[in-house]
């Protein structure tokens, strides 16, 4: 899921430094109780609506500027399926 | 030492005065600090890009507005240059996050900061280095290369803003834009002598900051001075429609409480010990450094109580849950189609857009970014998510409402920045949780989005600066101001000067 195409080694190195910290972090669930509500957001705000007023967006020229490969306008990506 | 010399070693504050009376221009200030980057830059080497064309094209563009009289209603910093952590995007000038992945990538927009600080005519020196994506403590995650702590350049700047820090500190940089998700403005503040400030969580906008964990991200002021942060902070502070979580309020008046701090007289201010950042686990000098200004607070009028907040201790497990997991959703956008790094799987393997996305990450993330995004990944997958990322979220809510508890009786809280002064380098590389325990007394402002800010407290036993932290309630941050300015006042006249009188500068006798 997170695709990224690890070597062995990197997968032998990170399984160990990853359990580590794993059986550190999981002290946390033996702190918090069920009456406990869950903080997404620290500073909680009103959503709200900008003003409907027509703005200059990126031109297509810069947004594809740092495109590793375009054509004709467009990004071009690998084919999808094998 | 040189006129040049003389002009970097001041305040921020200190130089715009001299703008405003045309005792110096802007271009002379921007020059003056190029010239001290090129000495200092291959002992401290804070930069990843120096942008001198650019910086003194914007200096000559203010100073002729300014001898046009045009400057009216600027901020008071306009006209001096400043330096920007490489985590932020500037039109025009390369934006790397110090990631392979972002290597040669040429933003085409500015932050909303970056904005702001064009508007205020303030010259823009280059990009400062960071650990890779701010993800980090040490700046030693870079992908291009390793920041030195100007006090000592066999010990780590702190970061992941290492690069804004000893650039601030070298006087490379007057002033400087830092981000802060756990503690990288504050703790290389800590680390090299320098002011560092997170303000409140949407206090000052996020457009354009490059994310990592979005709800603990906050874009602040690196400086020398508490009040030259003070200024920076109303510079770029204030609401932004384009950053959802901006706070829709004008910037607390900063400025005027680190100007009434200066006045070293804190009677009716109350300040609170927390009783668990401390102790075991905290350098002994670092404590003795912190002691000795708590009692300097006192002397000033301050009364100060011992304050607990007993849910602090799984802030640090909360927070190596909730971080990982917004990094991992924030950097699932490098996939090698818009911008950025591309490559393609080996010829034997199916030349598909998914595979040539695991080969691009590969390649162009770092072992730390790998780490927590895969713990981030795994942290969000069905089965764990409530039991991890739940929990964690749970915390926050414990840790807000001991800032709640605390703040009702008290008008700031204290702790030393971090249990440690600078390390070695390769001290902690080979441990990733002793490191992540570094930022045990940073991570709670982060979880609470509450203001925080380090100032410098003296040197160690071995001559490596320690930070003192204040916390402020939520959007009222200039409460930290007044007691920092008053303290660093204090402190200063106790020690003669700054504490960088101390600091050996070999790279400015040679400018």
């Amino acid at each position: 899921m997170a695709r990224i195409a690890l070597t062995d080694d990197e997968i032998t190195r990170l399984q160990g430094e990853l359990n580590v910290i794993a059986d550190s972090i999981n002290e946390v669930q033996k702190v918090a109780g069920d009456d406990v509500e869950p903080t997404a957001n620290p500073v909680p705000l009103e959503a709200y609506l900008r003003p409907d007023v027509a703005e200059t967006p990126l031109t297509q020229a810069e947004a594809l500027a740092g495109g590793p490969k375009t054509e004709a306008g467009m990004f071009v990506a690998p084919r999808i399926q094998e | 030492m040189t006129d040049a010399t003389e002009l970097v070693k001041l305040s921020a504050a200190e130089m715009a005065a001299k703008i405003r009376n045309k005792e110096v221009s802007s271009r002379e200030l921007t020059e003056a600090h190029l010239a001290v980057i090129e000495k200092a830059e291959p002992t401290i080497d804070a930069f990843l890009k120096v942008a001198a064309d650019s910086a003194l094209a914007e200096a000559d563009a203010f100073d002729a507005k300014n001898a046009k009289g045009e400057t009216e209603g600027l901020p008071e910093l306009a006209g001096v240059p400043i330096a920007i952590k490489d985590m932020i995007v500037t039109k025009g000038i390369e934006t790397t996050a110090a990631s392979k992945i972002l290597e040669g990538w040429v933003p085409p927009y500015d932050a909303t900061v970056i904005s702001k600080i064009k508007a205020a005519g303030m010259p823009i020196l280059g990009k400062t280095n960071l650990d890779e994506f701010a993800q980090g403590s040490s700046t030693e995650h870079s992908a291009f290369k390793t920041t030195k702590n100007p006090w000592n350049t066999e010990h780590v700047p702190g970061g992941s803003g290492g690069g804004s820090a000893s650039a601030v500190g070298a006087f490379e940089a007057p002033i400087a834009l830092g981000t802060d998700t756990g503690g990288s403005i504050r703790q290389p503040g800590a680390f090299t002598g320098t002011v560092g400030v997170k303000p409140t969580y949407g206090g000052v906008s996020r457009f354009g900051a490059i994310a990592m964990a979005s709800s603990l991200d906050q874009i602040g002021p690196v400086s020398r001075t508490v009040l030259d942060a003070a200024l920076l902070h109303e510079v770029i502070g204030g609401h932004d429609k384009r950053d959802s979580t901006s706070i829709p309020r004008e910037v607390p008046p900063v400025v005027a409480a680190a100007r009434e701090g200066l006045k070293m007289d804190l009677k009716g201010v109350k300040v609170g010990l927390i009783k668990e950042l401390g102790g075991e686990g905290f350098q002994p000098d670092v404590e003795a450094r912190f002691n000795e200004a708590v009692e300097t607070l006192k002397g000033m009028g301050a009364e100060v109580v011992e304050i607990s907040c007993p849910h602090f201790p799984a802030a640090l497990g909360a927070y190596y849950i909730i971080m990982p997991s917004e990094v991992s959703s924030n950097l699932a956008r490098y996939d090698g189609m818009r911008y950025g790094l591309r490559v393609m799987p080996p010829a034997d393997v199916p030349q598909t857009a998914a595979n040539m996305m695991a080969y691009t990450r590969e390649a162009g993330f770092g072992d730390e970014v790998k780490r927590r995004i895969i713990l981030g990944t795994y942290a969000l997958s069905a089965g764990y998510y409530d039991a991890w990322y739940g929990s964690a979220q749970k915390v926050r809510t414990l840790i807000i409402e001991d800032f709640k508890k605390a703040f009702e009786q008290v008008d700031v809280l204290v702790s030393p920045t971090a249990p440690t002064t600078a390390f070695k380098f390769g001290e902690k590389t080979a441990d990733p949780l002793t490191m992540y325990l570094g930022d045990v007394a940073t991570i709670p402002a982060n979880m609470g989005g509450v203001p925080a800010m380090s100032i410098p407290a003296g040197l160690s036993d071995e001559g490596l600066p320690v930070g003192f932290q204040f916390f402020a309630p939520q959007m009222q941050d200039e409460k930290m101001y007044k007691p920092a300015a008053a303290l660093e006042a204090a402190l200063e006249g106790k020690w003669g000067g700054p504490v960088w009188n101390d600091l050996k500068t070999p790279w400015l006798d040679e400018a």
